[in-house]
């Protein structure tokens, strides 16, 4: 699982881009680098429309929390394991990962 | 070869070699001013840029070279296909041509291309009157000499006519020329106002000239006899809703791209509004995130009439003729008769 910390900031990665017929229920990430398409819920592109302007886990949650409606345990459980997906197939990182790669 | 694939599993690409042509024809959508040619090496690249996006996107490729005047980079033109001829991602391509360049030493070498499916040469009516005053004169026999020159050597030939005003009470008479001559394929395309052709924007059939020209083509191609028409255009639909071989949703966003002689993508030659290169951006950069795509794509940007039509799944309308017609690529078809 990603380790997060309340003030580790998520960001899309670079070459992402986000799109969606909202009417038509599609919703898409896009990395304009390698080519790759994921299609996505509603659910996984609000936290990635979310998390592209670069946002907290804390702030993210919070606002996961009020707009989803649930409680804040199974809310963070929830958001954990979303972003922990996220991550695995290389849509989000967490900020300062690509500094760390460099210094290695 | 002579094979068709599916909108779903097709990627076509329309590549313009070179915007340098040896005729002037009045309808062009081409302007005077034709953008610079990519020496071969940078093709090289343009094409394994092709062969990446269709390998990623699972797709199978289709192409058509052209111009311009493609045979006036014969030497570019021959060693792309003989590189597409061994790229596995790529079903056919097609060359489009004025034929005017075709001679028996073209053929010949034609004929070894493995890929190559059809060769599309332009006539504009049945007789060098009609033909000429749009092609330039003599053009006519230059373009019947290239097409029994191809059939005599057994390569499959199509002809492509612009209809308009100029044209459109002729093409009778030309579908039955075409069936004479072993003409193998007929499409046809609508005139866009655009380039030289903005001068003929007053020779744009109306909704019901239009109407009554596809439904009499469709008769014809109903009887199945020699000369197959092609119809997956946009609002052939309406003539036939129910036939799966008749009408296609507009392509852009879709299923196509344009790419210029300097790497310039187009959504469409016939709406060139430049959303990329494909050197300096990729395709994937272009394909992804294009605003003008994007908007097409959603079916309810689509404006006036088209909005809610019931066949809008289907057609969507000729973005290119929204656009000239109207300076809004999101607007109705102004040819659409419902």
């Amino acid at each position: 699982m990603l380790a997060l910390k309340p003030e580790t900031v998520l960001n899309l990665e670079p070459g992402i881009v986000l799109h969606s017929l909202s009417e038509q229920n599609w919703f898409h990430a896009f990395s304009v680098i390698t080519g790759d398409q994921f299609r996505l819920n509603r659910t996984s592109y609000w936290v990635l429309e979310t998390i592209s302007s670069g946002i907290d886990w804390t702030l993210l949650r919070d606002k996961y929390i009020k707009i989803f409606k649930v409680s804040a345990k199974q809310g963070e459980a929830d958001l954990r394991e979303l972003v922990d997906e996220l991550y695995k197939q290389k849509i989000i990182r967490r900020q300062g990962d690509g500094k760390e790669k460099t210094t290695l | 070869m002579d094979s068709e694939l599916t909108a779903t599993e097709e990627f076509y690409f329309q590549w313009h070699l070179t915007e340098r042509c040896n005729k002037r024809c009045d309808h062009c959508y081409q302007n005077e001013h034709p953008t610079n040619d990519l020496p071969l090496s940078d093709l090289v690249l343009v094409l394994h840029h092709l062969e990446k996006a269709l390998v990623k996107w699972g797709r199978i490729g289709s192409l058509s070279f052209t111009g311009g005047e493609p045979f006036i980079r014969k030497i570019e033109l021959f060693s792309l296909m003989k590189l597409v001829d061994n790229v596995s991602s790529f079903a056919f391509y097609d060359i489009l041509t004025n034929g005017s360049l075709i001679s028996d030493d073209v053929v010949h070498a034609l004929k070894n291309q493995s890929k190559l499916r059809r060769v599309q040469v332009s006539l504009e009516g049945s007789t060098p009157e009609i033909n000429d005053a749009i092609r330039s004169e003599g053009s006519y026999a230059e373009t019947l000499n290239a097409i029994r020159t191809m059939k005599k050597h057994g390569l499959t030939v199509s002809v492509m006519t612009t209809i308009s005003r100029m044209n459109y009470e002729d093409i009778p008479q030309l579908i039955e020329l075409l069936n004479n001559e072993g003409v193998d394929t007929f499409a046809m395309e609508r005139l866009i106002p655009e380039g030289r052709g903005e001068q003929f924007s007053n020779h744009l059939l109306s909704p019901q000239e239009l109407r009554e020209l596809y439904e009499h083509v469709y008769e014809k191609r109903s009887r199945k006899n020699g000369t197959r028409i092609l119809m997956y255009r946009p609002l052939f639909t309406l003539v036939a809703p129910d036939d799966p071989e008749v009408g296609a949703l507009c392509s852009v966003g879709n299923n196509a791209l344009t790419v210029m002689p300097d790497g310039t993508v187009y959504p469409c030659r016939r709406l060139p509004i430049a959303i990329g290169n494909v050197l300096t951006n990729g395709l994937f950069a272009i394909w992804y995130d294009s605003e003008v795509l994007w908007d097409i794509r959603n079916p309810k940007n689509i404006r006036g009439k088209c909005r809610d039509c019931d066949l809008l799944t289907n057609c969507r309308g000729c973005r290119a003729m929204a656009y000239f017609c109207s300076g809004d690529y999101l607007a109705e078809d102004p040819q659409c008769w419902r």
